[in-house]
């Protein structure tokens, strides 16, 4: 039972190769590589922008305070789409929900179009 | 819009996404959350109209006094926020080589 957590004899090995100096040299080089080929990566790779384009006009046309007509990717929410401040709170925080990210009040304050959003929600790599 | 105007812009939109966030906190339910978010609506635009400076500052430090005490024990915090599940996890291991230790 307790054989198992006795260092193996690789380990002994390995350790006494260790004290090398020319082998530490190449053993970093290893080090860093293999560092490299094991960061996890996920399987979502991003959101490509048409998806983001298309749920965020989405959101915008389920806003019952929008006129379905004047939606469009580069209409400002206040003098376009005729939103106030506090219904710009409730889009922006109806993005948050879709792409599961939080949004800083410092960055939303420059959300201000849907083309606004899509960029910002582009760059942000935590996004859903 | 002066600067005076747009801070204390940025406070209200503050303080009402702080009360929708609250309220979604305790209402989990999304039909009680919606007539609690028409209400809290209500109440703002109640205050739309306030033009005299004490009477605003009465309103905001009412609203904060309000949100301080209703506020949740475990807020949702969405994962990748601070203090959210997935905050800083598998962060990619550092490639560069350490600094050589010289001062053995």
């Amino acid at each position: 039972m307790f054989r198992a957590l006795r260092p193996s004899a690789a380990l002994y090995r390995s350790a006494v190769l260790y004290k090398n100096p020319a082998v530490v040299a190449s053993q970093s080089v290893a080090r860093s590589a293999m560092a490299l080929n094991f960061a996890r990566s996920y399987a979502s790779a991003g959101l490509s922008r048409e998806s983001v384009e298309k749920r965020v006009m989405d959101i915008l046309a389920g806003f019952n305070k929008i006129d379905a007509n004047k939606i469009s990717l580069q209409a400002n929410f206040n003098s376009d789409l005729g939103l106030d401040s506090l219904d710009t709170v409730e889009v922006v925080m109806a993005i948050e929900e879709e792409f599961s990210i939080e949004i800083p009040d410092k960055d939303a304050d420059e959300i201000k179009s849907a083309a606004n959003a899509v960029d910002y929600v582009s760059k942000r790599d935590d996004a859903h | 819009m002066s600067e005076a105007q747009i801070a204390h812009r940025r406070l209200v939109q503050s303080l009402y996404k702080r009360s929708l966030k609250t309220a979604q906190d305790w209402y989990i339910d999304t039909n009680l959350f919606r007539r609690k978010a028409v209400e809290l609506r209500i109440q703002f635009d109640a205050n739309k109209n306030l033009r005299h400076p004490r009477q605003i500052a009465q309103a905001v430090q009412e609203a904060e006094r309000q949100l301080k005490e209703l506020r949740h024990p475990d807020p949702y915090i969405a994962p990748t926020a601070p203090g959210g599940t997935k905050f800083e996890r598998n962060i990619p291991p550092p490639t560069a080589e350490p600094a050589a230790a010289e001062h053995h």
